[in-house]
């Protein structure tokens, strides 16, 4: 698959002694939303992380958009700018306003210019719902909120791909579903997407494609609908069950 | 290895460590070596100047120094707590004039140097016809000075103790001052040991200003024990600068390994509730808790103002609170998303 | 009592200002060790951080007077003579400087790893991470303890009198001395420090308050 957007190519990463990415291979084609599912401490995290270098490999490769990331330097902030992140914890920055956050990027990274920055960014507060809050500061809005500017923020850069890690599992459940909202749309809109979450409506209804990982590795790619009705792996079935009481 | 600051290096990153490793050992080699070889040249390393650091006689004289510097150190602190504590309460009296008056001890012997304490305890009192002595005169001065640094730290830390104690106690039917006595107190008392043992580090070091006024601590043996002249300036003061390196070393250490094990107990207690959190948690605890330490000995610095430590701790611990709630919080979530 | 103030208030005047270049000096030095001291600290060179460990250990258990004497007894034992004042000067900057790179480098980690992580994906290298996110972040939570230091590198200037600095301590016990009135000469220079530090203290507090961070 020549036109993935990502492609990692026998990824392998130890912390220690531990193992906790094996021989990953995963390509993402454009357009394409990949939901990421395994038990906790299988990976997800790590595996999404290594994606901008959050998290180093040690052996194996990854390309975004056919370049090879870079492992440090100008370079990798370069290649990160092309990468949304979006953290379970939100991670706001909290010494700047809303509008500050989502302009950061913009003007001290991609060097746009302060007011068409702000325009762009009021742009993109509306279209998450929380324009209104734009002077505030991070403390002063709900979880949901949070998150929200936390996903103008990542897409005020233009990203090629957004990385999703957990995105609601801090959020009180009444916020859950406006956060999911937003990710709904941007799927619908076609944006390449990463997404770890156990958010099972979510995953049927925009995912393309289930990974699953367990233990440091990728055991199981299927199609949502599949996935959920009947893993074809064991250790997949097994987790789901877990779940999944009916 | 990754931090705030430097995240986990690539190729290139290890490559330039490497370097400056290497270029830092070799800058210290070669400093290190100017020092010795200036050393030598100044006739610093002849075994004559040592020599006398060898004889009982001198070491014996020394040492008894170090025993009026921690007979000192220990007197003030005794009744450095006492006072501070009187002073404490007094600040949280709810008579004005009480409370006034308190603050102004408080503030005065906070914005003055010891030194000049230290010569009020002395002429001051000798004018005023009282004839005490170096030793009674420097606690005197060390007492007025640190009981109002003390009061600061007891202070912060009856308020710190969890409001609820307070509404509990009263809740029961007691009074302002058997509650304090009976309930707050031997608390804030407990939860004080170790600021009080790393204040201890902080007063031997302040005994050293005794030597103005005659005091025989070490500092002032170290320039005047038998062997002196024999030796030399910069051999006594290196002797007296290791002794008291020492002492006020392991007293931090003690501080530091109290404070330790008093949070690591009270947080597992506070993590029991919600199972699992543990382990891992104490330990990157105890990572932030010696950061806690240095910034509260630092905030103290040769003599503590504000006690912002308890601050931090405060925030920190709830924050700690904070994400375990939180991930508390997410398991539950998964287990009755699972159901539904 | 007044007339005794007015007679003697040149030698206060004097000892004051010998006191504040003395503060003034020493601290901005302090500031500088700091920040090296504590730039050593994280970096990711191992001896670069044994360093500053060690450097910051050593002076965080020894008594100033000490240090005081090593460097200008000590020192110029070696054949390395200096003045007093510019000894002192030193050697308190070097004293406060090992605290102050603690409080830095405790200011630094004071920033969640999170919000570099967040500034990192957005793109930013080190140096627009350091300006935009660490250093405003750290500023905040080491506003109070800088306070701290400075008050207490105030103070701590009165023990260059050890080292015939005549500064505004020294003046008072010389006034003893001279006068024999020994409350009047020690209040003098108390009363003095007092309205200075207490001035200090209010200005660290606007600071604080100014920037406090919002939660
Ligand atoms: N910085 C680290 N140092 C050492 N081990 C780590 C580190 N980060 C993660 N690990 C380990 O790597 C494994 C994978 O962790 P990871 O966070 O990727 O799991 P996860 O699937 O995201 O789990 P969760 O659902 O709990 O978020 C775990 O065993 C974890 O303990
Ligand atoms: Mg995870």
């Amino acid at each position: 698959m020549a036109d993935a957007l990502v492609e990692m190519r026998g990824v392998n990463k130890w912390y220690g002694e531990l193992h906790a990415l094996k021989e990953i291979n995963l390509d993402i084609a454009e357009r394409e939303v990949v939901v990421v599912i395994g038990p906790s401490g299988s990976g997800k995290s790590t595996l999404i992380r290594t994606i901008n270098r959050l998290e180093s490999i040690q052996e194996g490769e990854i390309l975004i958009d056919g370049e090879r990331l870079p492992e440090e330097g100008k370079g990798l902030a370069k290649l990160r700018a092309d990468v949304g992140m979006v953290f379970q914890s939100f991670n706001l920055f909290a010494h700047k306003t809303i509008l500050e956050n989502v302009t950061l990027g913009p003007v001290k990274v991609k060097k746009m210019g302060k007011s068409d920055a702000e325009e762009k960014a009021r742009g993109l507060l509306e279209r998450v719902g929380v324009a209104h809050q734009a002077d505030k500061y991070p403390a002063e809005l709900s979880g949901g909120q949070q998150q929200r500017v936390a996903i103008a923020r990542a897409l005020a850069m233009e990203p090629k791909v957004m990385l999703f890690d957990e995105p609601t599992s801090a959020l009180d459940p009444e916020m859950i579903n406006e956060v999911l909202q937003v990710m709904l749309d941007l799927a619908e809109g076609g944006t390449t997407m990463v997404v770890v979450t156990h958010e099972m409506g979510f995953a049927r209804s925009a995912a393309d494609r289930m990974v699953f990982m367990d233990e440091g590795e990728i055991v199981e790619e299927n199609d949502p609908e599949s996935f959920y009705k009947g893993a074809k792996t064991e250790r997949a079935r097994d987790f789901l069950s877990k779940i999944i009481t009916h | 290895m990754s931090s705030v600051l430097i995240e986990e290096l690539g190729p290139r990153g290890k490559a330039r460590v490497r370097v400056a490793t290497i270029i830092s050992i070799l800058v210290g080699i070669v400093l290190l070596a100017l020092v010795v070889w200036k050393l030598g040249t100044a006739g610093q390393l002849t075994w004559a100047k040592w020599e006398p650091f060898t004889v009982w006689a001198n070491l014996e004289f020394l040492l008894g120094g170090l025993v009026n510097t921690i007979k000192a150190a220990l007197a003030a602190m005794v009744f450095s707590i006492i006072i501070g504590f009187f002073f404490a309460l007094g600040r949280l009296s709810r008579n004005a004039v009480v409370r006034g008056l308190c603050v102004a001890y408080v503030e005065f012997f906070r914005s003055i140097p010891l030194l000049l304490a230290i010569f009020m305890g002395f002429f001051g009192l000798l004018a005023a016809g009282l004839d005490v002595g170096a030793f009674t005169s420097l606690v005197v001065a060390l007492v007025a000075y640190n009981s109002a640094v003390l009061s600061e730290i007891f202070r912060a830390g009856i308020k710190s103790l969890d409001k609820g104690q307070t509404e509990a106690a009263q809740a029961i039917g007691m009074r302002y001052w058997p509650m304090m006595r009976i309930v707050i107190l031997p608390q804030a008392v407990r939860r004080m040991v170790p600021a009080i043992v790393a204040q201890l580090a902080t007063l031997s070091k302040d005994v050293s200003l005794g030597f103005v006024i005659g005091y025989e601590e070490v500092v002032r043996r170290g320039q005047g024990f038998p062997g002196f002249s024999d030796a030399g300036n910069f051999q006594a003061y290196v002797v007296v600068g290791v002794v008291y390196f020492i002492l006020v070393w392991m007293l931090a250490r003690l501080a530091r390994y109290l404070e330790l094990r008093q949070r690591t107990s009270s947080i597992g207690t506070g993590a029991a509730a919600i199972d699992g959190a543990g382990l891992e948690d104490i330990a990157a605890l105890s990572e932030e808790a010696d950061a806690a330490e240095v910034e509260a000995a630092a905030a103290r610095g040769e003599d503590p103002d504000r006690v912002v430590d308890s601050q931090t701790r405060a925030r920190g611990a709830a924050e700690e609170q904070g994400t375990k709630l939180n991930e508390a919080r997410k398991g539950d979530r998964d287990r009755r998303r699972g159901r539904d | 009592m007044l007339e005794f103030y007015t007679e003697y208030w040149p030698d206060y005047w004097d000892g004051t200002l010998v006191t504040l270049r003395l503060v003034v000096i020493s601290f901005t030095l302090a500031c500088i060790i700091g920040v090296i001291i504590a730039g050593f600290r994280v970096s990711p060179v191992p001896p670069l951080r044994s360093f500053a460990s060690g450097y910051v250990a050593l002076f965080r258990n020894m008594p100033l007077l000490v240090v005081f004497f090593l460097a200008f007894f000590g020192v110029g034992d070696l054949g390395f003579v200096f003045g007093p004042f510019p000894t002192a000067a030193v050697a308190l900057g070097m004293y406060t400087g090992a605290y102050m790179a603690e409080v830095i480098r405790s200011g630094i980690n004071s920033v969640s790893s999170g919000q570099a992580e967040a500034g990192r994906a957005i793109g930013l290298g080190f140096i627009p991470l350091l300006r935009e996110i660490v250093i405003p972040q750290a500023v905040r939570t080491v506003i109070a303890p800088i306070g701290n230091l400075f008050i207490a590198n105030f103070k701590n200037t009165a023990v260059a009198l050890t080292i015939s600095v005549f500064e505004l301590t020294y003046i008072s016990r010389k006034l003893i001395n001279e006068t024999a009135r020994t409350w009047l000469s020690l209040l003098g220079a108390a009363i003095i420090y007092t309205v200075i530090l207490l001035f200090a203290g209010w200005v660290f507090r606007t600071l604080e308050d100014r920037y406090a961070i919002k939660r």
